[in-house]
């Protein structure tokens, strides 16, 4: 699943036109999704970024192959054109209520084309030059979204609206430069999920063996079951065929001796 | 769609993470010259990379970075229980490299840090200084403890900086612990009695399964011939014994194979050793869900995983009957819990 975050329904224009996405309700947010993806309009500022990335993913409990892609316009020095896309590898805050010292690192594992940069997340618009890129959600997103996700689970795509020209942006021109890196955002995101992929160990219906089988044991010989099963597909590379105990109730002592033969046979 | 993007770094250290302290330091420069394709990051302490929460080391091990820094207090710790101290008196460890570029998956490192990054404390003279005041005792210094410092050796030059300190005080003895085919990067060093380059060996077979990214074993003893022929003192180390159905099939040959290639008579010593661990270690490994060897049934003693008294014995037994073939007894060390 891909969870993404915008400031404004604006920005998540073109995002909902390109992946095909519809309204839903399940959250108090602005709630786009459709099978693999799912956008929330979190509102402006660090504050609602932090509670509405929470409220998103505490409903929706991401799991360790999916990625969050914060996306949204930002001001940067004269260094970055306008309508330039880039990647953020450091995340730092100016509001008085952070912590000054707590910067985020994102993982950038995979390789692209964009530029990267730092990024500066503050509570207002910018209208005086800064040596860095700023926004005002990408540290609030971080923050809320590193309590359910890895650092590479996390990616924060920028595009750049102004030179620190606050006035000169408009809902317009927002969606426009949006729409003009969907293709960038794609080719990222193609290798963003690979990244992330990662294939289980069992299949279904292996799962729902081992798990019948360790009903019949106690903790600790259900989770050494466990790591032989685990052991098993990793040594032997082949499916697991497993058999459950024909009797419904085992004695302490047939439960050892089931125990004992299944852990061996396992791991021979 | 026309896919710009690769789906992982191809090029070492995509990012180095710098420390703003050191980033003026003449091999911070060096290396930042070297990596000029890396993404630059300057960080305010190590730790804010290398310890941050929910890394996936099997993910990052794919994609590994460098963080340079300078190392604070301690500079070196008293040698593990896990490691022989060939009965110095004064053994210790270093840990000015963390991390390590190779990916072996019954490492111990991956079950100590959050990271798969590599740490490179740039500042060796303060490790020099904190050695000098052991000295006076003859003293076992392993420079390549918690990563291989032979494998990045043409980035840091961190052994030859050691060997060339160690020239100046006799009484410290180096022990350099490699799985790299690099003695190259030191070969134009004067070989000294006072540095044992010990080379970890497996059979190829276990090198492919699960010592992924390090050379293959025909280039390991090809460096360790090279070495030998130099006149360096060398130490084979069949450690650890990792066990399994083929174990009789893959370790007694290793050792024909080694010695069929190496002079036994001038070989320093060989050190044979099953697989242990900290139980600790292994509890966070099996978490990375990767490998077999996460999940044999060990037998646990005193926070001690291995493989139990009979498989152990039994390793042994094969391996030093093997070995004493071709070197006599009293240059074999084993490794033994039971």
């Amino acid at each position: 699943m891909l969870y993404i975050t915008v400031a404004l329904s604006a920005e998540a224009r073109p995002l909902i036109d390109t992946f095909k996405l519809t309204r839903t309700y399940a959250l108090p947010y602005t709630l786009f999704e459709n099978s693999d993806i799912k956008l929330l309009v979190t509102g402006v500022g660090l504050q609602n970024a932090i509670m509405a990335t929470s409220a998103f993913l505490g409903h929706f409990s991401p799991n360790e192959d999916d990625l969050l892609l914060n996306i949204g316009i930002c001001a940067a020095p004269q260094s970055f054109e306008i309508g330039e896309a880039f990647l953020v590898h450091k995340l730092t805050c100016k509001v008085p209520y952070e912590s000054k010292n707590q910067v985020y690192y994102p993982d950038i594992l995979f390789e692209h084309p964009l530029k990267e940069s730092d990024l500066l997340s503050v509570d207002e618009s910018m209208d005086i030059a800064q040596e860095l890129p700023v926004d005002m959600e990408a540290y609030g997103v971080y923050k809320a979204a590193s309590r359910f996700l890895n650092t590479h689970q996390l990616l924060f795509f920028k595009v750049v609206s102004d030179h620190f020209e606050p006035l000169h942006v408009s809902k317009e021109s927002a969606t426009s430069l949006i729409q003009n890196s969907i293709n960038a955002l794609q080719n990222i995101l193609h290798s963003a999920k690979y990244v992330t992929k990662k294939d289980s160990l069992f299949s279904q219906e292996e799962q729902e063996s081992i798990d019948a089988i360790a009903n019949y044991f106690t903790k600790s010989q259900a989770s050494a079951f466990y790591d032989a099963c685990c052991y098993y597909k990793l040594h032997h590379k082949k499916p697991l065929d497993l058999k459950t105990p024909s009797q419904e109730k085992l004695s302490k002592k047939e439960r050892s001796i089931q125990f004992e033969s299944l852990v061996k046979t396992l791991t021979l | 769609m026309n896919h710009l993007s690769k789906p992982s770094h191809s090029n070492l250290f995509s990012h180095l993470y710098i420390e703003e302290s050191v980033r003026d330091e003449m091999l911070t420069c060096k290396i930042m010259q070297k990596f000029s394709n890396s993404k630059i990051i300057f960080i305010k302490h190590y730790k804010d990379v290398f310890n941050r929460p929910n890394q996936d080391f099997t993910t990052q091990s794919k994609s590994k970075n460098l963080i340079l820094a300078r190392r604070e207090a301690p500079f070196l710790y008293e040698g593990s229980f896990y490691s022989d101290g060939f009965e110095y008196e004064n053994f210790f460890y270093t840990p000015s490299i963390l991390g390590c570029l190779y990916d072996c998956d019954y490492c111990y490192l991956s079950g100590m840090y959050n990271s798969a990054n590599s740490v490179f404390f740039v500042n060796t003279q303060d490790f020099f200084d904190a050695v000098l005041p052991y000295l006076e005792k003859p003293t076992l210094l392993a420079i390549s403890y918690d990563t291989d410092t032979l494998a990045i050796e043409s980035l840091t030059s961190h052994t030859q900086e050691w060997i060339e300190f160690a020239q100046h005080h006799p009484n410290l003895h180096l022990e350099v612990r490699t799985k790299s085919a690099n003695f190259k990067a030191i070969k134009s060093l004067t070989c000294s009695d006072q540095v044992t380059l010990a080379w970890t060996l497996s059979p190829q077979k276990i090198i492919d399964l699960y010592e992924h990214k390090t050379p293959s074993l025909q280039k390991r003893l090809a460096s360790i011939k090279e070495a030998i022929d130099a006149g360096w003192r060398v130490r084979i180390c069949i450690d650890p014994v990792i066990y399994n159905e083929e174990f009789a099939t893959l370790y007694p040959p290793l050792i024909d194979e080694i010695f069929s290639c190496i002079d036994a008579e001038k070989l320093f010593q060989l050190t044979l050793g099953s697989f242990r661990m900290s139980s600790v270690h292994l509890k966070k490994i099996k978490k990375l869900r990767r490998s077999d060897i996460a999940f044999y049934p060990y037998e646990v003693k005193e926070n001690i995983v291995s493989y139990g008294k009979e498989i152990e014995q039994n390793i042994l037994h094969v391996m030093t009957k093997q070995a004493t073939k071709y070197i006599e007894k009293e240059r074999i060390r084993t490794w033994q819990l039971q």
